[in-house]
């Protein structure tokens, strides 16, 4: 019989998979984000720039709490360009031009995903009485609920 | 797109969890979703285009068929329901592929659909050209349209 060490235990639970799943969402939506901010075009342009850098900067600051909080855990968070690509399985934007709205849309369908993995999280730490790590989905899915609407707003037509 | 959709035949419906976990979802729910939306709005013509390109998705294998019912439902709905164009389009160029000929003896080249051009015609083109790497053949060019893996077609 195995004895697993505390971390390993930790690695396979509902709430650090979740914490994990969440960071790599975050990451890879950080990384489509930056995208977008640095190559959207067209008359939305300023509006849109900085929205998305308002954006990704948020998500800098949320990986490293959610980050910090699967080490709280005892456990070892996620990392490296390759594991949060695949964890988070996100569709990346084409290089070369793309329309302003598609940036919009893939954003809202990466954000979407998020929004998913969150609520699964914030389900898992409430069965578990974890109401520090429920705390934080729960922070998590507002700001995506209220970046998504954002988004979708812009792309309604009059 | 999530490997949950890509494993789903054109035809299974998707009322289970796939496309509650997979952000694009799956074509066929896109499109169920829309026809919810659009019950509202006084646009039959788009009604019915979401209802042809369903039953296509559900029912035909004819992949060229497909995406002229996808460029139809476009054009009367992209600007009012663009995000669900988007899914749509990006759901089809994962599962679509095109194969370009332009000898009759040489093997036909397959790209990718780009679902984002203007119209058919410019598709078209557009795969004519992608395939071809930009090379001039003077030679009439042919394009057929088909499901990504065999297991996706009817």
């Amino acid at each position: 019989m195995k004895t697993l060490t505390p971390a390993k235990a930790q690695a396979t639970s509902p709430i650090v998979k979740g914490l994990n799943l969440l960071l790599a969402d975050s990451y890879a939506l950080m990384a489509l984000t930056h995208h977008a901010h640095w190559n959207v075009e067209g008359p939305g342009f300023f509006a849109l720039h900085n929205a998305f850098q308002g954006q990704y900067e948020h998500l800098f600051t949320a990986i490293d709490d959610i980050a910090e909080r699967v080490r709280a855990l005892d456990a070892y968070s996620l990392g490296g360009l390759r594991a949060f690509a695949q964890e988070a399985g996100l569709e990346e934007f084409p290089t070369g031009s793309v329309p302003a709205r598609d940036y919009v849309a893939g954003l809202i369908v990466a954000h979407e995903k998020a929004l998913v993995d969150a609520t699964t999280l914030r389900d898992a730490a409430g069965a578990a009485n974890d109401l520090e790590t429920q705390d934080l989905a729960i922070g998590r899915i507002a700001w995506h609920q209220k970046t998504t609407w954002m988004l979708r707003s812009y792309l309604k037509s009059v | 797109m999530c490997a949950s959709s890509l494993q789903l035949p054109l035809s299974e419906k998707n009322s289970g969890s796939p496309g509650l976990n997979c952000p694009l979802n799956h074509g066929v729910s896109v499109l169920d979703q829309l026809l919810a939306s659009l019950v509202g709005e006084v646009d039959g013509e788009a009604f019915d285009a979401a209802l042809d390109l369903r039953w296509l998705l559900s029912n035909s294998s004819d992949a060229a068929a497909i995406v002229l019912g996808f460029y139809r439902l476009r054009s009367f709905i992209e600007e009012r329901h663009y995000l669900a164009c988007y899914r749509l389009r990006r759901w089809l160029e994962s599962h679509l592929v095109a194969w370009v000929s332009f000898q009759r003896h040489q093997p036909e080249r397959r790209t990718a659909l780009r679902l984002d051009a203007a119209s058919p015609d410019q598709l078209h083109e557009r795969c004519a050209t992608r395939a071809l790497e930009g090379t001039a053949t003077g030679l009439p060019v042919r394009v057929r349209f088909a499901f990504a893996t065999p297991a996706l077609s009817h």
